[in-house]
């Protein structure tokens, strides 16, 4: 009986423990996106352009620095704004938009928000509209393990 | 007897205090690492680019600048609608009647505007996109129908909410299948009016075939694997295959590379192009 007991009591403790250490990851990671508000704001931003698009992208810091692109379809002989909302990260991430895509020969840099001071809300507008590729440029993890999200919306000129 | 037990706790705890250290993994040793490598250490890039698609809506704007003028009776009859029973087919559909609203709120007659407004919403519902065109819209809508500077406005709503509604339910997925019949339906409109041979509406078509590869990436994720998706992908490869064999692009390396305003496609490659586009939308508005 008292084995028995043992037993219980034991298999209660490891349970309490697992649970307690599954608690903690679970709530570790702070998710700091708001993307309904990001994008309210970002589509304040936008106006007087038509909204076309959105995306949120999801990011997380982890040990390694990571790049995520996003493709954007643009066309010819239209005027676009993009806005981008950073408010929902625990870090500084930069964006830069290129005319092709990671690893392709002959890729330029059309913009970079390198030299931004203030990245909370992002502006560009392209000066020629072709496909475009944006790129997050996500460094490790500085402190605390946080997730977030970056909101990117696109509009067009309507005339 | 006592000590064992309690020597066994003692051990339990140890380990429950390690497991918790090890889950807060990005506790200060951990950070000072990463702020050590965030400029040395190997950059992870994600294997495919993501990518989003442009609104129905604005491809019609693309195309009505290019010159492209209003046909009546070309557009899908709001009748078809209860042709489409399956959750793809009301999809398409919904994508379908989408771009013939757009088309007709910049060409079109009132009563043309106000048909494809009700089928729209009729289909946003009993796809469970309530919110995207709720009934004050539509009453907005019918009240401004003759101001097409307030229902470009309306149509861009609706089109951010169904963005909302599609990533706040994770199913982006399936907007896919609303651009898809979309994009037939809007090349398919294009196509019937370069008989009269314009040069800007032709380089739009052509344009506008970059976007296949996205649609086909799209497709091939989906997560259902019906035949109504798979018969998808083999159109969509097919129409691929007629944008690559343009005589036009067969020297271009990288579709990056292409100067669309300059582009130039034969008569010949013109009509392979519509009528493949044609068949593809003959069967979704089928229901097919």
């Amino acid at each position: 009986m008292y084995n028995i007991m043992k037993k219980g009591f034991i298999y209660g403790i490891i349970g309490l423990v697992v649970a307690t250490g599954f608690a903690f990851q679970a709530g570790e990671i702070e998710d700091l996106c708001k993307s309904k508000e990001a994008m309210q704001k970002s589509k304040n931003a936008l106006k007087p352009f038509n909204y076309d698009l959105s995306e949120v992208t999801e990011i997380t810091f982890g040990q390694q620095p990571q790049v995520k692109e996003v493709e954007v379809p643009l066309f010819f002989g239209e005027k676009y704004r993009f806005i981008f909302n950073l408010e929902g990260l625990a870090q500084r991430v930069d964006i830069e938009i290129y005319n092709k895509k990671e690893g392709a020969k002959n890729r330029e840099l059309l913009f970079t928000s390198k030299d931004k001071q203030d990245i909370n809300l992002v502006v560009f507008e392209p000066k020629k509209s072709k496909k475009m590729y944006v790129n997050y440029l996500i460094p490790s993890a500085s402190g605390k393990s946080t997730k977030g999200c970056s909101v990117m919306v696109v509009g067009y000129e309507f005339k | 007897m006592r000590n064992r037990l309690l020597t066994t706790i003692t051990i339990i705890l140890s380990c429950g205090a390690l497991l918790f250290q090890s889950c807060g993994g990005s506790g200060n040793e951990n950070d000072n690492q990463n702020q050590g490598n965030t400029d040395t250490s190997v950059v992870l890039v994600q294997e495919q680019a993501g990518f989003v698609l442009p609104s129905p809506l604005q491809i019609s704007y693309i195309f009505k600048k290019a010159g492209l003028k209003f046909m009546p009776g070309i557009t899908n009859p709001v009748e078809n609608v209860s042709k489409y029973n399956t959750d793809i087919s009301k999809s398409l559909s919904f994508g379908v009647y989408s771009a013939d609203l757009s088309y007709c709120v910049f060409s079109g007659e009132t009563q043309h505007k106000l048909d494809y407004i009700k089928v729209v919403k009729q289909l946003a519902d009993e796809l469970g996109m309530l919110n995207v065109m709720d009934q004050s819209l539509v009453d907005s809508f019918e009240k401004n129908v003759g101001k097409e500077d307030s229902l470009v406005d309306y149509l861009a709503t609706s089109q951010e909410r169904m963005d909302q509604y599609l990533k706040e339910n994770a199913i982006e997925y399936k907007e896919v299948i609303f651009f898809l019949g979309a994009w037939i339906e809007g090349m398919y409109l294009g196509s019937r009016d370069v008989n009269s041979n314009k040069s800007d509406v032709i380089s739009r078509l052509v344009e506008q075939m970059t976007i296949l590869d996205n649609i086909l990436i799209g497709l091939k994720q989906y997560p259902s694997k019906e035949s109504e998706i798979a018969a998808l992908v083999t159109d969509v490869e097919a129409l691929k295959k007629i944008f690559s064999n343009f005589d036009a692009l067969k020297s271009i390396e990288d579709v990056d590379d292409i100067d669309f305003e300059q582009i130039v496609i034969s008569i010949e490659e013109l009509g392979t192009l519509s009528g493949k586009i044609e068949e593809v939308r003959t069967k979704i508005i089928a229901g097919k």
